[in-house]
């Protein structure tokens, strides 16, 4: 709780007063000789009990009453929530989450949770006399100053994205804002509506978060602004899948595979029309949506054989959240699926090679390049779209050189060296290095992470067989890695790295049999490696599809003119909207990511856990509420006096005197 | 009254004179050692005829009726009633918390006009009068005469006393029961502060040794009304530990404790026979004794 005029609470020891006057009562007492003592006693004796509580209840609504006085003098402010805090912060920073999800607008022609947010965060920190307003928005990601509330808020930079935000991120960044700038006592106020997506909340960098503000010697307090989970009846649509075939005449045919979402829980049946937009011309197909989801597989849609690039989107009707209703894509001809498997092993090579060669997309034609480590010289990685790699670590030339590779969004796939090979090698890739072999009786995968990444289930929802895999010998990984799979020994079989240079996997084990049974098994390396060549060989085409928030954009806007899409969004945001851009032969079509679509939200218990050893406050609001969050109280302490005093003469009213005389 | 009485502060020959009026009887027969005016057990020479019995050798010739005999050919001995003197005795109590009194008289100053002027109808009328102080024992006693020369022992007794120490009425009525002989007339000036069910048995046990017994209950408007504002502490005038209490706190439970004991107390009277005179202390004590000097005298003897 706040206060407005804060020093009226140096009255608080007041409360003392009735306990005081009360003693100086006693303290008054008359003397009186008496003989008829034993009715007094009997008196004395049948009262106690009541007296006492009936005496201090009434001192007790003294002191509330006296309390109720001052907390209403001192102008309290309810926040929903009960805190202290002493005067005005001397910095106010701002956090705002300007994900999709926040655009969602439970009432019709109602505002959206951004929207309230911001009038809310205005009406409620205009009473508040900071020094100092900082902005960070999930967009910019960079803490920006402010004159004042009125031109933070107003801010025209503050209109909702397509990117999903990293809320430990920007806390992060906050705090790195308070400690290069040294401000006082701090107030930080995040606005967001709790998403998983946003809120990551396995992220390392909470801890990094907690650790950072513990430190600080000033008052750091944070208040969230969380918005209630409205489950309206809000549909997502995406592409999952586009492709150029061609056709019969003289029309080629667009295969697209779409995927519909709702909350869980929903389950009316709902038909709606999906309009379909290719090169400006529009047709449309009726859909039943029956279930939390629905996948439209491959749609066919004729186009002219001589539009072998080009772009598309695909909408659905309006709903509470506009930001989700369309979806861009790009389409080209098929790339083919290049990779190089330079192997130190023989054997190991080879089944690599062969699992990289045989595409499963028929239409794909895949292209593999084999040959030793010492053949990467003359590699060319302009032509490669998944480098694999086995046997000892790059050295440090081709490591630039692969670093190159993966920067512009190649992949690279390491296997360690054979134990003979791997000797005392104290080479190292991105912070990772191979050291040793282990040999196990029969080691089996315990975990894996099956929703994501080169491991995840198939989307009809199948696992992969990972359980069948056996391991007799692995080598060590060392480095900070992300396991995609985890040994019974806790040793990682599968691992990535990510960096803002790019994402290389590794594998700890080999194909061969006196190793694992990865070759005789083969549907696990199959998928794994193919999935790799597949986000591999996206960076060779002319054509992507990316997510809202990448950098792929970042720093070379001016190359690139936007085709399509939102006519609002900043140039300098234009990774962090969706649309359709295009520089020379290149085309990009940008869309929220993927785990937008997933409404889960963080628990309470979740963001207990994440603000533990932190001061912070939670006061929920729902969208197109815009009372504020923050409003005067003293009426209800103002009743809360009257309220006790009335209880007070209660108490004390003189009892009715007894009719009959004793004496009768 | 002689010169030296009217220097006694409890005595006013005023109301003196206006009580002797009423004669003071006695609602039981009495034993006396000499004539007097309340009625006796035994038969004796008043002009009231009691009887007939039959004659026995020995019995007095000239008692014979005559008429009878001529009647019923027997011989008849008449009969009269025998008229004595009382024995009063008063009890009085001289514990502590006898000294109370709200404005004006104490019950310790209350009780004593009332002995004095008692003790004065008493030896007046011929009848003996005796006293006993108490407190937590018989302070002090004077056995029952009916001289004049007496009575100034017994001013002089009640002059002396002063209210003090603690109350132990039931045990000390019981040993006034046993030590006081048979029939005679037991006033007891009191402040009663003890448990009424104890109290039965003290009365019941005068009953039986067939004493006429009368009680004057002391009590002050202010122990009734218990009107007090501010806190007080009280302190006992028998000496026991002083109460600290909240008057407004405590005061219905006081008064109900009050009107309990009230009750009981007249249930009790009632019950055992006792002559029971509840007297506040801003009544005058002149009324008090003329109402029971005249109730006493409408009352029916009894033998």
């Amino acid at each position: 709780m706040s206060f407005l005029q804060p020093w009226m609470l140096w009255g608080l020891p007041l409360l003392a007063l009735p306990i005081i006057i009360h003693l100086i009562n006693q303290w008054r007492y008359q003397t009186k000789k008496w003989g008829a003592m034993m009715f007094l006693l009997a008196a004395n004796r049948m009262a106690r009990g009541y007296a006492k509580l009936r005496q201090l209840l009434i001192l007790l609504a003294r002191m509330a009453a006296i309390a109720g006085l001052l907390l209403a003098a001192s102008r309290p402010l309810s926040s929903g929530w009960l805190g202290l805090a002493g005067g005005p912060p001397d910095t106010t920073i701002v956090v705002l989450d300007r994900s999709p999800s926040m655009q969602e607008r439970p009432d019709a022609g109602g505002l959206t949770k951004l929207e309230t947010a911001k009038i809310q965060l205005k009406q409620t920190l205009q009473s508040w006399k900071s020094n100092r307003w900082v902005l960070i928005d999930s967009v910019q990601r960079k803490a920006k100053e402010f004159h004042s509330i009125d031109a933070l808020i107003d801010s025209p930079e503050l209109t909702g994205s397509d990117s999903t935000a990293n809320v430990p991120e920007l806390l992060l960044e906050a705090v790195e804002y308070i400690r290069a700038n040294r401000p006082g006592s701090t107030e930080i106020w995040l606005a967001s509506d709790l998403r998983q997506a946003d809120w990551n909340s396995g992220s390392a960098q909470w801890n990094v978060l907690r650790e950072s503000v513990k430190q600080f010697p000033q008052s750091i307090r944070f208040n969230l602004l969380t918005f209630e989970n409205t489950r309206t009846d809000n549909i997502a649509i995406r592409v999952t899948d586009v492709r150029r075939e061609s056709g019969l005449q003289q029309q080629d045919e667009l295969v697209l595979s779409m995927l519909l979402t709702r909350p869980e829980g929903i389950s009316d049946s709902r038909t709606f029309p999906i309009q379909i937009e290719v090169q400006g011309s529009r047709s449309e197909i009726e859909v039943e949506l029956k279930a939390s989801s629905l996948e439209v597989k491959d749609h066919r849609v004729a186009i002219d054989r001589n539009l072998t690039r080009g772009w598309g989107s695909v909408s659905i009707p309006a709903d509470s959240n506009l930001s989700d209703n369309r979806f861009y894509f790009v389409f080209d001809e098929p790339v083919p699926r290049s990779s190089a498997v330079l192997a130190q092993s023989d054997s190991a090579g080879n089944i690599l090679s062969l699992i990289a060669s045989i595409s499963p997309d028929s239409t794909a034609k895949s292209e593999v390049q084999r040959g030793t480590l010492e053949q990467f010289r003359g590699l060319d990685l302009d032509s490669v779209g998944t480098l694999i790699w086995q046997g000892p670590l790059p050295s440090q030339n081709a490591s630039v050189e692969i670093t190159d590779f993966l920067r512009r969004g190649g992949r690279a796939f390491f296997f360690p060296p054979e134990p003979e090979a791997l000797g005392n090698s104290t080479l190292d890739f991105m912070g990772v290095k191979w050291s040793g072999w282990r040999e196990f009786d029969q080691a089996y995968i315990s975990t894996w992470r099956g929703d994501q990444d080169l491991l995840a289930t198939t989307r009809s929802g199948m696992a992969l067989p990972l359980n069948d895999i056996t391991v007799l010998r692995a080598a060590t990984i060392e480095g900070n890695v992300t396991s995609l799979a985890t040994l019974s020994t806790n040793d990682p079989l599968f691992a990535k790295v990510q960096s803002n240079e790019g994402l290389a996997y590794f594998c700890s084990t080999l194909p061969g049999s006196s190793y694992s049974n990865l070759a005789s098994n083969g549907i696990v390396l199959y998928v794994a490696l193919q999935r790799a060549i597949s986000e591999g060989a996206e960076s060779l085409g002319n054509t992507r599809l990316i997510a809202a928030g990448s950098s792929f954009l970042d720093g070379d806007e001016t190359s690139w003119s936007r085709v399509a899409g939102s006519k609002e969004s900043l140039s300098t945001e234009w990774s962090h909207h969706q649309g359709v851009f295009s520089a020379s032969e290149k085309w990009l079509a940008i869309n929220r990511s993927e785990i937008e679509d997933q409404s889960l939200e963080i628990t309470a218990s979740q963001l207990e856990e994440l603000f533990s050893g932190i001061s912070y406050a939670r006061v929920t609001s729902s969208a197109g509420r815009v009372a504020g969050i923050v409003r005067e109280i003293w009426r209800i302490f103002l009743a809360l006096m009257i309220g006790a005093l009335f209880a007070e003469a209660l108490m004390c009213f003189p009892k009715k005197m007894t009719a009959r005389s004793p004496v009768a | 009254m002689n010169a030296e009485s009217k220097s006694r502060t409890f005595l006013d020959p005023h109301i003196l004179a206006r009580l002797s009026a009423v004669p003071m009887a006695a609602r039981r027969p009495m034993l006396g050692q000499v004539s007097g005016r309340h009625a006796s057990p035994h038969r004796g020479a008043s002009v009231e005829f009691a009887e007939y019995r039959k004659y026995v050798p020995g019995d007095d010739l000239r008692r014979l009726d005559w008429r009878a005999y001529g009647r019923s050919d027997r011989f008849y001995v008449k009969e009269f009633e025998a008229d004595t003197n009382l024995r009063l005795c008063l009890v009085f109590d001289t514990s502590g918390s006898m000294g109370f009194g709200g404005s004006g008289l104490t019950k310790f100053e209350y009780a004593q006009r009332l002995s004095a002027a008692l003790a004065y109808l008493a030896v007046q009328q011929g009848d003996a009068v005796g006293l006993s102080c108490i407190a937590k024992g018989i302070i002090s006693s004077l056995p029952a005469k009916r001289s004049p020369a007496h009575l100034s022992v017994l001013f002089d007794q009640l002059e002396q006393t002063k209210p003090h120490g603690e109350t132990q009425l039931v045990s000390v009525l019981h040993e006034v029961a046993e030590t006081t002989r048979q029939r005679a007339l037991i006033v007891i000036l009191s402040d009663l502060f003890a448990e009424p069910e104890e109290l039965r048995s003290c009365f019941e046990h005068l009953r039986f040794r067939k004493h006429d017994v009368a009680a004057f209950h002391l009590l002050d408007r202010e122990e009734i009304d218990f009107d007090f504002r501010r806190p007080t502490r009280f302190i006992d005038l028998e000496g026991g530990p002083a109460i600290f209490a909240e008057p407004s706190e405590i005061a219905d439970r006081y008064r109900q404790a009050l009107t309990q004991y009230l009750e009981s107390l007249k249930r009790i009277v009632l019950e055992t026979g006792v002559d029971y005179h509840r007297v506040m202390l801003d009544r005058p004590y002149e009324d008090v004794l003329m109402q029971f000097l005249t109730d006493r005298a409408r009352g029916k003897r009894r033998r």
